[in-house]
């Protein structure tokens, strides 16, 4: 299509203004966690560091435990992701190759639970958590929210569309059940739990809500439990919190650098989020 | 397959899935509506009052009425600025221009960050004494505002916030429906004598409704859930400027011990989320039936 000078004159401006309002706040943040700390303070602020420092890291990793609180999003994030992953494929698999009664009445109350946010049972299930001895654990943060309705669903659309033929091939050959799940479909769903993938790490690393209500002991901190503590104290070590943030942001950069793919496909498909 | 035997693999498959799903959603949403018929003070037993609890936050609680008013604005703001926000990146996004995949990196990226280092960085930038943005403004010859202490600005801040790092999410829905729209139509379109104007009026608009509805509803329902952003940001702060119903629910509940309330508020929020997911529901019924 021809168009004139102009239009991409503006369209230009306006993504470079657009992606600086994006990316300038993360940079700069990033950049100010290597500055001294009156440098910190200064007005007017620097853009650059003057000088190159890398007390700030040093020093928040001596002033707080915070290999502790990065092992416990490390342990919960995997070990979370691990277990959606392994039930909710299982769930879609019965649901996708099997007629058995009640297999829609099942589907429908699990998607049903969609309209069931975290938000508006925040109370009972924390009740529920500390009835079974969850509260203060990394085990409370992990299993409950790890059968995700959204899950099974792109899980069992996804497995609607591997052959039956195959299955009955290897129901012919004697394969039972759980080998027909392990060895036949699940590989073969690979891209669905790619993406299922992505979208557990970015939400379980991030999320603040649902261990903010289950944990009260700074030795189950998560990183994000860590970096909210700062808010609203009087005297914030801004100096110790900017390195402690880009910190945090490290994995989560580098998970979408190498997945970014699987996780634009997720959102375009199924309006899905992490 | 044999009909006559029902089979029992299927039911085992099922098993853990259900029984988290069992334990930690739908017994606690039963059990939260049983709570909120309690009246449970501190230091009595708890009584049985029916709908009190309700009549009570719609009537007498005045920190309720305003984190709803306060919801409803932040809610207003926040889809008005989804929907126009992400069209206009979603069209940018969609243009043959260079670089394209560092642009659409570069929108997507605040989606990434957690609501925690998001509210820090724009605390941290909104910050009155050494913040950039009042440096900034210093710099220019302006005054500086203390943003997070004034309640408007506050509210601005909350909702700006938000759109900064939810806005990458809905601008790729908005992109694949762009997408969508087959090239035959502007092809066609052109060789009518259509303009660009006529173009986006006739085609484009019409055709990207049913992605609009889909970021309308979702965001609408996302909005009311609102908690991590805002409460980091601003506290709920000013006083109670920026206090939003889950930060209510979250203070009744784990602050105050106001169980009864809590399980009220709560089922309250949830009326709400269930009647826009039938809207979103009816919506894309009807979008199938055409």
């Amino acid at each position: 299509m021809k168009r004139s000078g102009s239009i991409t004159f503006w369209v230009y401006l306006l993504l470079g203004m657009g992606a600086t309002l994006m990316f300038l706040p993360v940079l700069w943040v990033v950049l100010s966690s290597f500055k001294g700390l009156e440098e910190i303070y200064r007005i007017p602020p620097t853009f650059f560091p003057k000088r190159w420092i890398f007390t700030n890291y040093t020093g928040a990793l001596k002033q707080f435990p915070f290999l502790l609180y990065l092992w416990n999003s490390v342990f919960v994030t995997c070990t979370a992701t691990a277990l959606t992953l392994l039930i909710n494929s299982m769930a879609a698999f019965a649901l996708s190759k099997y007629h058995f009664p009640g297999r829609n009445g099942i589907f429908l109350v699990m998607l049903g639970t969609l309209m069931i946010p975290l938000q508006v049972i925040m109370l009972p299930v924390y009740l529920v958590i500390a009835r079974l001895g969850l509260a203060n654990t990394l085990w409370g943060i992990i299993i409950p929210p790890a059968a995700t309705p959204t899950g099974v669903f792109i899980l069992r659309q996804y497995m609607l569309t591997i052959s039956d033929e195959l299955i009955d091939a290897a129901k012919i050959d004697g394969a039972r059940d759980f080998r027909i799940y392990a060895q036949i479909v699940l590989p073969l769903t690979a891209p669905a739990l790619a993406v299922l993938t992505v979208f557990s790490i970015m939400w379980r690393w991030n999320d603040f809500l649902w261990p903010l209500i289950v944990i009260n002991q700074e030795k189950f901190f998560t990183i994000q439990l860590a970096l909210a503590r700062f808010r609203g104290e009087l005297v914030v070590d801004w100096h110790y919190v900017l390195a402690m943030t880009v910190m945090s942001i490290l994995p989560i950069t580098f998970v979408f650098a190498f997945l970014q793919r699987y996780l634009v496909q997720g959102i375009a498909s199924t309006g899905l989020k992490g | 397959m044999k009909r006559t035997k029902i089979p029992l693999a299927p039911y085992l498959f099922l098993l853990p899935n259900m029984v988290v799903f069992s334990v930690f959603i739908i017994v606690p949403a039963g059990y939260n509506f049983y709570l909120s018929l309690f009246d449970t003070s501190p230091f009595r037993p708890a009584e049985f009052i029916g709908l009190g609890n309700f009549l009570y936050l719609l009537q007498k609680d005045d920190l309720f009425r305003r984190a709803l008013e306060n919801l409803v604005i932040f809610v207003a703001g926040d889809v008005g600025g989804m929907l126009v926000g992400s069209v206009i990146i979603g069209l940018l996004l969609n243009q043959k221009v260079k670089l394209r995949g560092f642009f659409r990196s570069a929108f997507f990226y605040p989606v990434l960050l957690s609501p925690v280092v998001v509210a820090l960085v724009w605390q941290w930038i909104l910050n009155n004494q050494f913040g950039a943005l009042n440096a900034l403004l210093t710099t220019l010859g302006m005054k500086g505002t203390p943003w997070l202490l004034v309640p408007h600005w506050s509210r601005f801040w909350s909702i700006f916030v938000h759109l900064w790092a939810t806005l990458g999410f809905y601008s790729l829905i908005v992109l694949a429906g762009l997408q969508s729209i087959p090239a035959e139509l502007y092809e066609a379109a052109l060789v009518d004598g259509a303009d660009r104007k006529q173009q986006f009026l006739y085609i484009t608009f019409p055709l990207l409704l049913p992605t609009l509805m889909t970021v309308l509803v979702l965001s609408t329902i996302r909005g009311f859930e609102i908690f991590d952003h805002v409460y980091i940001l601003t506290g709920g702060g000013p006083g109670t400027a920026t206090l939003m119903m889950v930060q209510y629910i979250y203070r009744a509940a784990f602050q105050m011990d106001q169980f009864g309330l809590a399980a009220s508020a709560s089922f309250l929020l949830f009326v709400i989320i269930f009647l826009l997911t039938v809207v979103q529901y009816a919506l894309g019924k009807r979008r199938e039936a055409i």
